[in-house]
Formats: C-alpha cells, sequence, structure tokens
C-alpha cells in the first residue's frame, strides 16, 4: 500500500514553501513538487524497500529525465514510473525559472508493517490509507548551468558533517582538498598551490575574517550551521576577489528561512546553538548563534595555572522592504584568550578577538539587474604574544555589487569597494629599549591609516559549449603615506567538449600587500614595506561526470610568487617569529597536479580522493631552493557510509611526504647553502574516524538527535617536522548534535 | 515617491544602526591591568683578574687581552608573573669595561633567572669595542671534537709571562650553555624576588681566569699556568685547544709538579649530557667540558646550573 517519500538525512536548509519570493543574494530555490509524492507499493514486492532517483525537472516544472541512481527491483520501476507524471514548481534564481537536477529518496515500507510512529493513526480497514507524505524529499540540487567558478572547488555544510576528522566545520574540510598542502596535521592553517597561509583570503558574505578557527587550532569561529557552502579558490579567482595572492576561502550563509528551526550541540569541550525564525508575515528573518567553550573550567582541573578561553556569536536579520528590497543585517565576532597565573597575577600570553557588522540593502531592478550596497564595521584586536600590550585595528568599508543579464548568455558583473583600517597599539611601558624585536615589530606595525580602493568587473559569456569569463580589477592601496596600485586581470574557461567532459582554465594576476606569517586580528604590516606582493596564477584541467555520481577532477597547475612574504617557506632554523619580523622576500614557485574524485558523502555510500603532486621553490638573492613547506605528495582518501538503522560511520585517510630537512643554521650560524635535493623529514599519515547514530524525532525527519564520536589522528601517529617530534596531536570529540 | 524616500529612509536607518552597533562594541581582550612589576637590570663585568690579570699559583703573570662572549636571552622563571620577554642576545668584550648593559627584564614574584652563552645571533647587539667583523667570525660555521658543527660562543685571548718567557693562549670554545637556577649560596633560596616597583640590578661575572683552574670546584682551585705553557709543543709560542687536548690529563696530576688532588673530579660520579658520560682524557676535556661552563658567575660570587648543548647548530 504505500508509500512515503522521504526527506533524505541532511536536508535542513530547504526554505519552506511559504517562504517570500526570492531576492537578489538568495541562492537558488529548489523544484518543489506539485501534489501527492506518493508512490504505491509495487505487486509482487516484499520487505521495505528504497530507491533514490535523479529527476530533472525542466524550467517549466515538467520531468524530463528520471534516472535511478540506487535501489531494488521492482521498487525501481515503480518509482521511476510514478515519477515520470510528478510536477514542480520548478527551480528559480533570483525568481527566473531555471532546470534543475534533484536526488529524491524513495522509500517504501511492506503493508504489514506499521505506520511510522509520528504518523496520524492508520484509518481501521484492510487497505489503510498511507500516512500523509512529508514533502518531496530534495538533498541534493545541481542546477543546470550553475556550476562553481571554473577552478573552484565547493563544499557543502551536509556534506562536510560526514567528514571524519573535520568535526562538522566545513572550514575545517578544507585540508581534505586537493592544491591544498599542511603544515602541520590538525593545525588549520595550510598552503594552497604554493601559497603560505598569510596569503589566503578568508570572507563570509564577501565581509573579510581575519581568521577561521579559535585559538589557532580550535573549532571554527562562525557557527558551522550558519555556512551553507565554502568555496575554496587556489588560483585564478573571480575578479570580485581581490588583495590576496594566494587563494580564496569564500563561505556563504544559509539561505533565510521563516519557519522557527534551530540546532545545538555539545560536546566535550564546548555547546553551540543557533535559532532562526521569521516574522512580519514572513518578510523578515531573525537568526542567532553562538558557541561557548567551557575548556576554562575543564583546565583548571588538569593544569590549575592555565586558562583557555573561547567564543563566537553570530546574528542576521534580514527584512523584505518591498519585494524588490532587502535589507539585512549580519554580525558575528570571536574571542579567544590563552592566560597563565603565575606570583597570584595572570598574565594573558595571547588573546585575540575580532567583531564584524555588515549592513546591505540587495536591491533588484527587474528580472535582471541586482545591485547590493553594503556598509561593513569592524573592530580587531590582539595581545601581542611576549609584550603586554594590545594592537587594534578599527575598520569600516563600504562595497558594492552589481549583477546584470545582458542577454541569455551575457551576465556582466561588477563592482567596487572602499576600506579604512586605523591601527593602533598601546605602547610597551615594560620593554628593553635596545631589544632588536620590538624595534622591529614597531617599524612593522606602526601605528596608522590605511586606505584601499578597488573597482573590478567582469563577464560571463555562454558561447556555445563554451563559458568563458574575462574580467578584471584595480586596487589602490595606501599605508602611511605609501601609494601602490595592483591591476589583476582575470580569466576562467570551462568548454564542454564531449557530454561527460569539461575542460578548464584559469589565469590570474593577484597583488597583496606585505603579509605577516598568519593572519592575526589587528596586526597588518604597515608602510607597503618593501612593496605589493604579486602573483602570477594559471591551471589547466578536467571535469569528468562518472557513473554512479560521481566526479573526477584533474588539474594542472603553475604559479610562480614575485616579491612574496612568505617566512614559513624560507625559513632556515631559529625562531619563526622572529625571522617573520625580518620581512625577507623571496621570488616563489609552485607546479603540480590535483586530482579529485567524489561521491558525495551524504549518499548512502559516499567518498572521494584528494591527491596533489607538486614541487614548491623559493629564491633568496641567489640562492634557489625547495619551499621549508615543500610536501611532494599530499593523499587524503574518505569514505562514509549508512550502515542502516541510522547509523553512520566514516574513516579518513591522510598521507603526506615531509619537508625538506633545513640544514644546521640558526641564530648561531650563518646559514649554508641548501642542497637542491634536500632529505625529508618521514611521511605523515593517519587515520580519523567518525561514528553517528542518529534519531528521528518526527516523520519528516526534521527533528532529530544524534550522537557523535570523532577523532582526528586515531592512530596517535606522531610528526617530524624539521627533526622535532610533533605530537601526537589527537583530538577527540564526543557530543551531541540536534535539530528542529 | 513615498515608496522611494521610505525605501531611502529604511536603508539608512539600517546602515545607522550598523555604523552604530559597530562602534558600539564593546572589546573583551582586557588591557594589561596588572599592578607596576618590578625592574630587573642585568649587567655583565669581568672578574678582577679579568680587567687587572693575576699571578697563578705558578707564578705566570697573565692577562687577559679580549675576552668575547655571546650572551643573552635573559628570562625569569616560570614561578614569577612575566611582564616583558627579552628574548636578545649581545656580543660583548667584557674585557671592556665593567657593568656593560645585558637586558632589562619586568616582573613580580620569587622565580629564577635564565640567561644562556651561545654563538651570537644574527640580532646579536655589539658591545663596547667589538665589530660586525667580530659577530660574523663567530657566527661562521665550524667544529672542534667537542661540538661537530657551531659558531663560537665564547672566545678567550691573553698572555702569561714568567722569568721573562711569554706565552699566548687563544682558545675558542663553541658549545651552547644554557644558565638556570642562579643562587649566591649553594642552599640560598631562588634568585630573585621582584616587587612592584622596585629596581634591581643584578650583575654577571665573566671570570674568564677559570680555564687557567685546577679544581672543578671554584673555592679550592688554584690558577695554574705550567701545563699550558707546556703544552705548546710546537713552539710558536701560543697555547691552543688542539695543544691542550695532547697533554692526558693523567700525565698533569701525576706529573709530579702539582699538589695531589689537582685537575681531579669525581670519576665514580661521572658527568652526563644528554644520557652520554662525559670522559675526559686530556687537559683539553678538562678546560672545555668542564671549566669553561663556569665561567660565568652570578652576582660575582654566586653560580647557576648550566645546561651544556654540544650538538650541531646554533643556539636552540
Amino acid at each position: 500500500m504505500l508509500v512515503s517519500t522521504e526527506y533524505a538525512a541532511a536536508q535542513p536548509t530547504l526554505p519552506p514553501a511559504s517562504a517570500a519570493a526570492p531576492l537578489p543574494g538568495v541562492p537558488v530555490m529548489p523544484p518543489r513538487q506539485r501534489g501527492s509524492a506518493e508512490v504505491a507499493y509495487p505487486d509482487g514486492a516484499s520487505g521495505d524497500g528504497a530507491v533514490v532517483l535523479i529527476v530533472l525537472v525542466d524550467a517549466a516544472g515538467a520531468v524530463a529525465d528520471v534516472t535511478p541512481a540506487s535501489g531494488e527491483e521492482p521498487f525501481v520501476t515503480a518509482a521511476v514510473a510514478v515519477a515520470r507524471g510528478w510536477t514542480f514548481d520548478p527551480a528559480t534564481r533570483n525568481g527566473a525559472p531555471l532546470a534543475a537536477r534533484i536526488r529524491m529518496e524513495i522509500v517504501f515500507h511492506a503493508p504489514e508493517r506499521e505506520a511510522p510512529i509520528v504518523a496520524p493513526p492508520a484509518p481501521a480497514g484492510p487497505a489503510a490509507a498511507p500516512p500523509t507524505p512529508p514533502p518531496p524529499s530534495v538533498d541534493e540540487v545541481d542546477v543546470r548551468g550553475q556550476r562553481p567558478a571554473p577552478g573552484a572547488t565547493s563544499l557543502g555544510r551536509a556534506e562536510v558533517r560526514q567528514l571524519p576528522g573535520a568535526f562538522g566545520d566545513p572550514f575545517r574540510a578544507l585540508d581534505a582538498l586537493p592544491g591544498v598542502t599542511p603544515i602541520v596535521s590538525g593545525l588549520p592553517f595550510f598552503y594552497v598551490r604554493g601559497a603560505p597561509p598569510g596569503n589566503i583570503g578568508y570572507f563570509l558574505d564577501g565581509v573579510r575574517v581575519p581568521y577561521l578557527f579559535h585559538v589557532g587550532a580550535g573549532p571554527s569561529v562562525i557557527h558551522p550551521g550558519m555556512v551553507d557552502t565554502v568555496d575554496l579558490y587556489p588560483g585564478g579567482y573571480p575578479a570580485r576577489f581581490g588583495r590576496y595572492a594566494g587563494g580564496i576561502v569564500s563561505a556563504e550563509t544559509t539561505a533565510p528561512r521563516t519557519d522557527l528551526h534551530g540546532e545545538g550541540n555539545i560536546r566535550l569541550f564546548d555547546t553551540g546553538a543557533l535559532v532562526e525564525t521569521g516574522f512580519d508575515g514572513g518578510r523578515g528573518t531573525a537568526l542567532v548563534a553562538g558557541r561557548y567553550s567551557y575548556t576554562a573550567a575543564i583546565l583548571s582541573l588538569i593544569a590549575k595555572n592555565t586558562r583557555l578561553d573561547y567564543r563566537d556569536y553570530e546574528a542576521r536579520a534580514t527584512y523584505d522592504v518591498t519585494p524588490d528590497d532587502r535589507i539585512s543585517l549580519l554580525t558575528f565576532g570571536s574571542y579567544d584568550l590563552v592566560a597563565q597565573t603565575a606570583a597570584g597575577i595572570e598574565s594573558v600570553l595571547f588573546a585575540s578577538e575580532f567583531y564584524r557588522l555588515d549592513t546591505r540593502w540587495d536591491h533588484r531592478f527587474g528580472p535582471k539587474t541586482k545591485v547590493r550596497v553594503a556598509v561593513t564595521g569592524g573592530f580587531d584586536q590582539t595581545r601581542i604574544p611576549g609584550q603586554p600590550r594590545n594592537s587594534q585595528d578599527t575598520l569600516g568599508s563600504v562595497r558594492f555589487e552589481l549583477t546584470h543579464l545582458a542577454a541569455d548568455n551575457v551576465t556582466f558583473r561588477a563592482g567596487g569597494d572602499a576600506t579604512l583600517d586605523r591601527f593602533t597599539a598601546d605602547t610597551r611601558p615594560y620593554a628593553d629599549p635596545d631589544d632588536p624585536d620590538t624595534k622591529r615589530f614597531n617599524a612593522l606595525f606602526p601605528p596608522r591609516d590605511d586606505v584601499n580602493f578597488g573597482t573590478w568587473a567582469d563577464v560571463k559569456l555562454v558561447l556555445g559549449p563554451w563559458e568563458i569569463v574575462p574580467g578584471a580589477r584595480v586596487d589602490i592601496y595606501n599605508s602611511s603615506g605609501t601609494t601602490a596600485v595592483g591591476v589583476d586581470p582575470r580569466i576562467g574557461s570551462r568548454l564542454h567538449v564531449a557530454k561527460p567532459v569539461h575542460v578548464i582554465h584559469t589565469f590570474g594576476i593577484a597583488h597583496q600587500p606585505p603579509s605577516f606569517l598568519i593572519p592575526i586580528p589587528g596586526l597588518a604590516i604597515g608602510s607597503l614595506r618593501g612593496g605589493l606582493q604579486r602573483s602570477i596564477q594559471s591551471s589547466a584541467g578536467l571535469e569528468i561526470d562518472l557513473p554512479e555520481s560521481t566526479t573526477a577532477t584533474i588539474t594542472a597547475f603553475d604559479n610562480v610568487f614575485q616579491n612574496m612574504s612568505d617566512t614559513l617557506g624560507v625559513v632556515q632554523g631559529g625562531d619563526v617569529l622572529d625571522r617573520a619580523l625580518k620581512e625577507q622576500r623571496s621570488l616563489g614557485s609552485a607546479v603540480g597536479g590535483e586530482l579529485y574524485i567524489k561521491r558525495k558523502l551524504t549518499r548512502r555510500f559516499g567518498g572521494y580522493l584528494s591527491y596533489t603532486i607538486s614541487r614548491s621553490t623559493r629564491s633568496v638573492d641567489r640562492e634557489h631552493f625547495l619551499s621549508a613547506f615543500d610536501r611532494t605528495h599530499v593523499a587524503n582518501v574518505a569514505v562514509a557510509f549508512d550502515m542502516g538503522r541510522l547509523w553512520r560511520a566514516g574513516t579518513r585517510f591522510t598521507i603526506y611526504t615531509g619537508t625538506p630537512v633545513v640544514p644546521a643554521g640558526g641564530n648561531g650560524l650563518i646559514p649554508p647553502p641548501r642542497s637542491q635535493s634536500p632529505e625529508r623529514d618521514p611521511l605523515f599519515y593517519r587515520l580519523d574516524l567518525r561514528l553517528e547514530k542518529r534519531w528521528n524525532l518526527n516523520q519528516a525527519k526534521t527533528t532529530w538527535l544524534s550522537f557523535v564520536a570523532e577523532v582526528l589522528n586515531a592512530t596517535l601517529h606522531t610528526e617530524v617536522l624539521q627533526g622535532q617530534t610533533i605530537g601526537p596531536v589527537t583530538i577527540p570529540s564526543i557530543g551531541v548534535e540536534g535539530a528542529f | 515617491m513615498r515608496r522611494l524616500s521610505t525605501l531611502v529612509l529604511l536603508a539608512c536607518g539600517a546602515l545607522g544602526l550598523g555604523a552604530a552597533g559597530t562602534l558600539a562594541l564593546e572589546a573583551c581582550v582586557p588591557a594589561d591591568d596588572r599592578p607596576p612589576p618590578g625592574k630587573l637590570t642585568l649587567t655583565v663585568s669581568p672578574s678582577p683578574a679579568v680587567q687587572n690579570g693575576v699571578v697563578t699559583a705558578d707564578g705566570w703573570s697573565v692577562v687577559f687581552e679580549r675576552v668575547l662572549v655571546g650572551i643573552g636571552r635573559a628570562s625569569l622563571g616560570n614561578s614569577c608573573a612575566r611582564y616583558s620577554d627579552s628574548s636578545y642576545d649581545r656580543l660583548l668584550d667584557v674585557t671592556s669595561k665593567s657593568g656593560q648593559k645585558l637586558s632589562i627584564l619586568y616582573g613580580i614574584g620569587q622565580c629564577d633567572l635564565r640567561f644562556r652563552v651561545a654563538p651570537p645571533s644574527t640580532d646579536a647587539v655589539l658591545g663596547e669595542g667589538v665589530t660586525e667583523g667580530d659577530k660574523t667570525a663567530l657566527r661562521t660555521p665550524g667544529g672542534d671534537p667537542y661540538v661537530p658543527l657551531g659558531g663560537i660562543a665564547m672566545e678567550v685571548t691573553g698572555a702569561a709571562t714568567r722569568d721573562g718567557v711569554t706565552k699566548r693562549f687563544h682558545l675558542v670554545f663553541r658549545p651552547r650553555v644554557r644558565y638556570a637556577n642562579c643562587k649566591l649560596e649553594a642552599d640560598a633560596g631562588l634568585a630573585l624576588d621582584l616587587r612592584s616597583e622596585v629596581e634591581e640590578v643584578f650583575d654577571i661575572r665573566i671570570e674568564a681566569e677559570a680555564v687557567l683552574r685546577d679544581d672543578v670546584d671554584a673555592s679550592t682551585a688554584s690558577l695554574r699556568f705550567e701545563p699550558f705553557a707546556a703544552a705548546d709543543k710546537d713552539g710558536d709560542g701560543t697555547v691552543t685547544l688542539e695543544e691542550l687536548r695532547a697533554v692526558p690529563i693523567a700525565s698533569v696530576r701525576d706529573s709530579g709538579t702539582f699538589e695531589a688532588g689537582i685537575y681531579e673530579f669525581d670519576d665514580d660520579a661521572g658527568v652526563f649530557r644528554a644520557g652520554k658520560a662525559v670522559v675526559i682524557e686530556s687537559l683539553g676535556d678538562y678546560v672545555y667540558e668542564l671549566l669553561m661552563p663556569s665561567l660565568p658567575r652570578f652576582r660575582g660570587t654566586g653560580s647557576c646550573g648550566a645546561g651544556v648543548g654540544m650538538g650541531r647548530g646554533g643556539p636552540g
């Protein structure tokens, strides 16, 4: 008898049917099914069954194609036959209908079985009416013609939840992507195609974020529930991204939802929650989220003199002033502190914080044009390690973005922004005036105002099978009276050469002011000392759609970095922080190849293989050598599988080559020339594990609880870096998550 | 028109709210509101023997012409509230004058004092009479039987005269020595008791004459140059470490020239570094391994525990 379609496990972000019309800035709205989604229990079948269908819904809402992705007969035939007759409200982007491919799971229950616990009681009689089907099941939306920008890799939150070792944080999954070379296992700072951590820009909804993780290695500073997707642009990125010469990590928040929903978690070290609801008849939405660590209490039991504290908050409000106008407020912030008590006095060893408030106005001029105007304010502050004083950055910016659909195959985009950063620092009252580090620090980070102006434009042209996006941006930098100009041409191309094959090319030039070791709130090198860094990035590759919903990407890249301030890459013994203050510039190069094969981890059986082979070199003066963090091979393999009864398990294996051994030198020696074929530290590998048990608390499976146990480096492997053994860095996590 | 003005009003209101909200954000990172710290100024001085010369027990008049020392990275022990680090070093010619500045430390509490003697860093601040050429020379990689590859931490140059005979000596030491647990007397407490807003000046005395001691215990040792003079086998008038290494320690002990007990150390207890026994077979071993680390004295007469690094490379 029947029968119901069910929501797949991870689908918390679908807007309800009552949601307001899509507005500029709102991601793609998936198709919504009209009428019943019922499928009769097939004759001759026995037991329960489940079928996953890939349904292509055309722009008119009709089903253009149905492909079974999994399932057994006779359930598949029954499901396909019925699905061909379904009708939908088509998917939309900015209100314009478009074709979309959706994945739907249909679960068949044998007639003799009882209805789900939370279903309405079945009427008496031999042919009980089916339970009211939940809304149509859509757990993936692949909108045709809306692939990510050429060369970008995108991660969705639902998928990242299943990645062992990521602890549910989309940002923590970045180190599993091709082109990404870790510095040390467990430390979420990495090289991207040879570019150091200081050259990677982080953005949330276009707002610059100084860093991503609490206390350097903790959970991300943005509540994962707010993050819809994270895109990694390893090079040749779109013209709208500027002022970073290495790579871009751009996260988009989830689309506003008008229904009351939320999620929360309690873990070994922290707890977090997110709640969102609509108001004023759906015209407005409000979201608050936050996380608090009680590590301080735990640590006090172990190390009574040490205090570790972190917390973050996020809030968002949107209001549709008119059908074409939306005002949005987005604010988020993060706070970290490590302190130690001695002689009855607590001394802060390290502390940092940042806050952002972004106010936006999105307006649509008809169906083809939209604009966004935004004002962002912020405050960053860091307690400088080893110095009892704080350094601050009070910042403000305005930005403007325009998207105009000039023709069906021509989209014009342009924008501009202006930023002001006012850097201040407490005086250092207790300092040895002869200390070279103090002098150097003061020279690098003077109190000042930095003003930047930027403007950019690109055009997305679709010429038959060829999509090409030429663009450029111009940035004017001013710091302490010194001015520099960066002109950055960019181009990306995707050519459909055969049914499953696309050829991808990217090229771009990117400029960046001098950067510090890693991004630190309130600390940026001033006066444009040493001039702008410049990178010339190019890549070519293939995207191949394989059977079983699997995709493969093969990419070759060649990056050149001129005048780069990569302290880590040229370090040759001694104190890294000390070296960081010395501004040694270098000429860098990175060439390599990447392989990425993926089947979404949200599938019943999903996984990926990510492999990068590369060679990253630096030249300083006349010396040419391998980057200190050159790792020839980096590979990640992850699998996640549904074990039934709502148990899900996953494992991830990571392995990479050791770094080149730097010859003995250090502060005490004039360094000898480096070898062109140096010995390397031993390779490192680790195994991450994840196990989840879920309990669905309603029929639609939108209210659920999960027990999640996860461990990074379950095998307790140590890592050797420059001859020093590190770790084992093993991070366990046990907790309970839930959503409604 | 009315719709437009309403929209503009709302937009301006939201933007204004945003700006005001940003300004209203209250920072959480605390300012440094600790009580004012105590101030410790560390200086380096030559011993009277280095400054004025000394006559040894065996009648040699010894003068120290140059004593170059890479010294610094001073810090307070963990039991003090440390207000600032002083993570730099200096290259000093100890003979040039007394009371040369080493560094300034701020903190509160009772704690240990730490510093190190090591090859100078690239940033080493030069003392009076020391040149960039000296720094380059001490930072140039080299090696000896004790430190396979390293810069020079200490260089002692001088001359000794007796009965019209003059012998020069030029000794180069490469080990990195970390000093901690400094005390004025053996049973004294922690080195420092820094109180708020109180200034202290502690001097580290460099006793270069320690290389001439005939015992590791400074309180019972005598200074002797005769074994050095006798070690000048090539007759060039300059005694080097290589020549001292050619002198078996047993021959010095048993030569009958000296009283029993000199150049002794506790063979049974032994000296261990990094888990390995230090073997003293020659006069050079004795000077390099046992006497050199005892050159710095805490506040004139005190001493510090010495952690000697003989490995490759510069200071850690």
